[in-house]
Parts: structure tokens; sequence; C-alpha cells
């Protein structure tokens, strides 16, 4: 093809102004907020036509693949009602306890907005979801996003007035203090490219076996308390090395997330200094 | 370059671009296999650039970019810087001999997508995200090129129709 010389000069152009938007793009996102706030109740309506063609699909499609993840959950859930009946005692004596002391906790009852996953991000690498709640339900940067039974799916990265993003769990760029709930080792829980999340920097010396239960810690005060991420599928630890980590099997489906669930009256707060400078 | 000519596509490119941005965001992960979400965007838009060479791919990719980041969660920009690179290489072949080979076009999506993510990654290390190259191509970026290289098999065809209705052939009259 011979190119002309003005056809290489709209070419620059285009090249020149790409660049312009990236270098820029911090001006820009307002205009993009604008039209996402505007384009977020087609794209409700489209997720909600496309879910329900999907799901009549998806039984037909995905028969095999669901027997074996009924086989899974089914396991699982064996395993959950022995540990909810000894949670169940605990919670009795638990409550017994705070009776005793009159102890109240602040954050025991969480204030749940639902909302509708409306859209996911264009791409395979970034893990977002766009929900149909925005600043004027009262939403805010940073609160956390759980799925309808209460785990963990991920935190508002992003706020519009009818809409938000959400950073998922599974993403690389998403990181959340986390503790096993059976051995009480402490470490981070971060998303990776390969889907599964880990369970990083737990030290050496602690525990973590396949099959424990990991929740978020609390640390920071970014998250609420244990909140269930996910379960340990198989742990990696190397004699050299100080920390030790784990695969998680998360406990949300992020493949068919339609409805979430905000927490509210929970806002992080994170400090922004520890440390003053001279 | 035809200004009138070049003001069909840019025309088809101001309703069908966003249209395509807000199925890629809501219509595209329900056709994800396995977590792998096909690039309506990205196809459309090499396609264009195959079709009609390097001055509409090029506009069309940075209309098409600037739509997809509107959905994304990535920086602002990243998708328009890198879909804009994606269709000056592939605008640079020669687009009637693309057309007359039917794998062409596929060959040029497999490779097409490996490079957009490329960009994308370089950008979003550069940007201070962290980015697991090898991982991200294992997992990720080799899938979504099998599968958009697929997926062009009939959506080059309806590229094709879509651009004799904005371009019809003039027709002999005797």
């Amino acid at each position: 093809m011979v190119e002309t010389r003005g056809g290489r000069r709209f070419a620059a152009f285009f090249f020149v102004a790409a660049f312009l938007v990236l270098l820029l793009g911090h001006w820009l996102k307002p205009v993009g907020d604008m039209a996402l706030t505007v384009a977020a109740p087609f794209e409700a309506v489209i997720t909600a036509a496309a879910t329900t063609v999907g799901d009549a699909v998806s039984g037909v499609v995905e028969g095999p693949s669901l027997r074996a993840e009924n086989e899974r959950l089914r396991l699982q859930n064996e395993t959950l009602i022995r540990h909810n009946i000894a949670l169940q005692q605990q919670a009795h004596e638990n409550q017994l306890f705070r009776r005793m002391l009159r102890y109240s906790d602040a954050n025991n009852r969480l204030d749940l907005l639902k909302a509708q996953v409306i859209g996911s991000d264009p791409n395979n690498l970034a893990q977002y979801i766009i929900i149909n709640r925005g600043s004027r339900d009262g939403l805010r940067t940073g609160m956390t996003v759980l799925d309808a039974g209460g785990y963990f799916v991920g935190a508002i990265e992003d706020l519009m007035s009818n809409a938000s993003k959400v950073l998922l769990m599974t993403s690389p760029s998403s990181s959340v203090g986390a503790i096993d709930l059976q051995t009480r080792a402490h470490g981070l829980v971060e998303g990776t490219y390969a889907g599964r999340p880990q369970f990083h920097f737990v030290v050496t010396r602690d525990s973590i076996r396949p099959g424990d239960f990991i929740v978020t810690s609390g640390q920071m005060n970014l998250f609420p308390q244990n909140l269930y991420l996910g379960q340990v599928l198989s742990v990696t630890r190397n004699n050299v090395s100080l920390f030790q980590s784990a695969d998680i099997l998360p406990g949300v489906d992020f493949h068919s997330l339609e409805v979430v669930q905000v927490v509210r009256n929970f806002v992080p707060s994170a400090p922004t200094r520890l440390v003053t400078g001279p | 370059m035809n200004a009138r000519r070049l003001n069909s596509g840019f025309l088809t490119a101001l309703w069908l671009l966003p249209v395509l941005a807000l199925l890629q965001s809501s219509l595209m992960g329900h056709l994800a296999i396995r977590g792998i979400i096909p690039g309506l965007m990205l196809i459309t838009v090499v396609n264009w650039g195959i079709l009609r060479g390097m001055d509409e791919g090029m506009l069309w990719a940075f209309i098409g970019g600037i739509c997809l980041d509107v959905f994304s969660g990535w920086p602002f920009g990243t998708n328009t810087v890198a879909l804009v690179i994606v269709a000056s290489l592939v605008s640079l072949g020669e687009s009637t001999f693309m057309r007359s080979h039917a794998l062409l076009p596929l060959f040029t999506v497999f490779a097409a997508t490996i490079l957009f993510y490329l960009v994308v990654l370089f950008i979003l290390e550069s940007t201070h995200h962290p980015v697991d190259w090898i991982t991200a191509l294992r997992v990720d970026v080799l899938p979504a090129a099998v599968y958009n290289a697929v997926l062009n098999i009939p959506l080059f065809r309806l590229t094709q129709r879509l651009e004799a209705r904005v371009y019809p052939t003039p027709r002999a009259s005797w």
C-alpha cells in the first residue's frame, strides 16, 4: 500500500493523540465516568437479557462440568456442616461470655446494600466488575463487596453516580490481609494472572494446611474482620525462604457473579502516613 | 486520503464502536471460555484496518480504544494506545492481498491479540501495576489469541459485509 504524506500525518496524529490520552488520562477520567454513567442503564438491560439466555444455554452445554462441580460442592458442604456444628457451639459460649462482659461490637451487624452486576472489564487481564450502585446510593471508594452468600468479592475502586467499578480479589492488583481460621497464621491474599489467588507472606514457623479456611484479618482497618475468602488447596514451602504460600480456592464463583452486596457501614480508614517526616 | 470517503467510515465508527464497547463489557463475559473473554472490539478494529487501510484502521482504533477505556479498570488510555499501535502495524500490510487470502485475517488477529496484550502489559508495568509476564502470556494472552482467531472466521465475513454497506461499489450502468 502506498501511503501518502497526508496519510502518514493522519497516522502520526492518532499516535500522538493516543499517547496524550494515556498521559492526560487522569484529567480525562471524569469524561469517561460521565460516559459510563450514561451507558450503565443500557449495560444493565443487555446483561439482564444475556443472563436469561445464558442460563438456558449453560444448563445444556455445561451439564458434565456442573455434575463435577456439584460433587465438589457436596463434599465442601459436608465439611462446612461439621465446622458449622462446632462453630454453633462456640457461638453459644461466645454469646454467654458477651452477655457477661456487656460486650458490644460496632461491626457485628453489617449494613448490606444489594447490587446487580451489570458488566465486567472488557479485557482478560484486568479483573473488575461494574455494579449498578454508585455514589447516589451512599457508596464510597474502598467499601467492601460481598457475594449473595456473604463471601468476600473485592472492593470498590472507582465510583460514578449510578455505577461503580469493583476490583476483584482475584486481580493481581488486589491484596487483602488474611488469617487462617484454624491455625491463626497471618498473611496476605493476593490475586494472580493464573486465576487462583494466593495466601502469601505467611512465616514458615506458622502452620497452614490444605482445607483450612482463610478469612479477612481486618488488619489496617481496610476490610471488616472474618469475611470468608476461600479454602487452602495446596501449600508451597521452601527451605531457604522466610515465607510460605498457599493456593486458595475462592469462596466466590467469579464467572457467574450476578448479584453482590456492598457493606455500607464499614468505611476503610487506613493511616496514610505512619511515620512523620523530619 | 479521500476525506469524503473517510467520512462514511467515521460516521459508522461513531455509532458502531460505542455499541461494540457496550457489548464487550456486558455480553462478551457470557461468551467467556474458562474466563477468557473474546475481544470483539479488537477483532473489529483489526478487520477494518485490513479492509480499509491505515487511515481508517487508526481512526477506528482511536475511537474504539477510548470507548473500551470507559468500561475498563486499567489506566485511562491503555486500550487506546494498544489498539492504535496494533492498527498501525496491521494496516501496513497490503489490504487487497489480505482480503484475497482467507487464512490471513485469522493469523493477523492471532498476532494482533498477542501484540495488544504485550503493549497493555508494558503500560501496566510502567504504571506500577504488578505484572507476571510469563503467567499472563500462558494463562490469558495465548488462549485469548486462539479464541479471537477462531471467532474471526465468521466476524471477518460480517466486517466485509459491513464494509460493502458503508462503501457500496458503484455499479456500471449500460
